[in-house]
């Protein structure tokens, strides 16, 4: 076999390998960044029907969404 | 006044036009018009009183007034000055392009732009939805969501979730990051995860901001719809 399709074999082996791994995870694991994404988009807006100042910057915004997007599930993974 | 256009603006666009522009520079041209009148537009309640425009239209779009950041010379301008600060060709073309889109996106309202500013200071004005600063933030958010507006966020909305794969990890690795080495510089302190959510933040803020105002709008408070040209008639309109 020449050394560029045996490559892409061993790629193609290990893309199965890691699809197959996530596809055994539970279901909030797999779609984790999606449900990270849409706690924080709920908890944003229902912040903002209780603070409607909260909607007065976009500074405001996009740091609310790095930090319930990544910062908290980072400090969390750390923590733990 | 466009609510939630200008935080979508940037990725449909960017998707166009591929790596030959910066995200970021797209999305701060994007904002740029506004960036530093906005706040004295709406005025700000201090501890010491009202601060803002006394005539908030003429300052936001007219001349004399900040309207020179409404126009596409100022767009031209700011591009190439970046060009030459940066020496980065996205850079200036991503500032240029993003200035530019949010000047033509304002013109859809009654107070319209001075597009063809210094040579006219004459708006040009589609008078799709009014324009309502002079009523103040509450009120001009909910003519907005009650009019053509919100057809107009809703449609860019849906423009951007069609195009969704802009959002995915793969396509920030394949375009967004290797056409501006700001990514690069800020992947020095920052993991991927993190400038992921940078660059999906704008797109979640203007989402964010539209199911919010539409909600305070027509939930919280019964504010009428009119989906006529010019809309909505139980606000009076900007003209300039």
């Amino acid at each position: 076999m020449a050394l560029k399709e045996h490559l892409a074999t061993e790629r193609d082996l290990r893309r199965k390998e890691r699809l197959l791994a996530r596809m055994q995870r539970p279901w909030w694991r797999r779609h984790g960044e999606i449900l990270r994404y849409g706690l924080a988009f709920v908890a944003y807006v229902g912040l903002g029907l209780l603070f409607e100042q909260v909607f007065s910057s976009w500074v405001l915004g996009v740091a609310f969404l790095v930090g319930a997007a990544w910062g908290i599930p980072a400090l969390w993974r750390r923590l733990r | 006044m466009s609510w939630a256009t200008h935080e979508f603006e940037p990725y449909t666009l960017q998707r166009h036009l591929g790596k030959r522009v910066s995200f970021l520079a797209l999305a701060l041209g994007s904002f740029g018009p506004d960036m530093f009148t906005k706040w004295y537009v709406c005025g700000l309640d201090t501890g010491a009183g009202h601060v803002g425009a006394a005539n908030p239209a003429q300052f936001h779009r007219g001349w004399p007034g900040a309207g020179f950041t409404h126009t596409l010379a100022f767009a031209l301008v700011a591009g190439l000055l970046i060009w030459a600060v940066t020496r980065s060709r996205a850079w200036g073309l991503g500032y240029g392009i993003g200035a530019a889109a949010h000047v033509i996106s304002d013109v859809s309202d009654s107070a319209g732009t001075m597009l063809f500013f210094p040579f006219s200071t004459q708006h040009v004005s589609l008078g799709l939805w009014a324009y309502a600063a002079e009523a103040g933030r509450y009120v001009d958010a909910a003519a907005y969501y009650s009019s053509l507006g919100a057809v107009m966020d809703g449609a860019w909305l849906v423009l951007g979730l069609l195009n969704w794969r802009v959002f995915r990890a793969d396509y920030f690795r394949s375009v967004i990051a290797p056409a501006d080495g700001a990514w690069s510089w800020l992947g020095r302190w920052l993991p991927e995860e993190a400038l992921l959510a940078i660059y999906r933040a704008f797109f979640f803020y203007g989402a964010a901001r539209f199911t919010f105002w539409l909600l305070w709008a027509h939930v919280l408070h019964q504010y009428e719809w009119d989906l006529s040209l010019g809309g909505p008639h139980w606000v009076e309109a900007v003209r300039l």
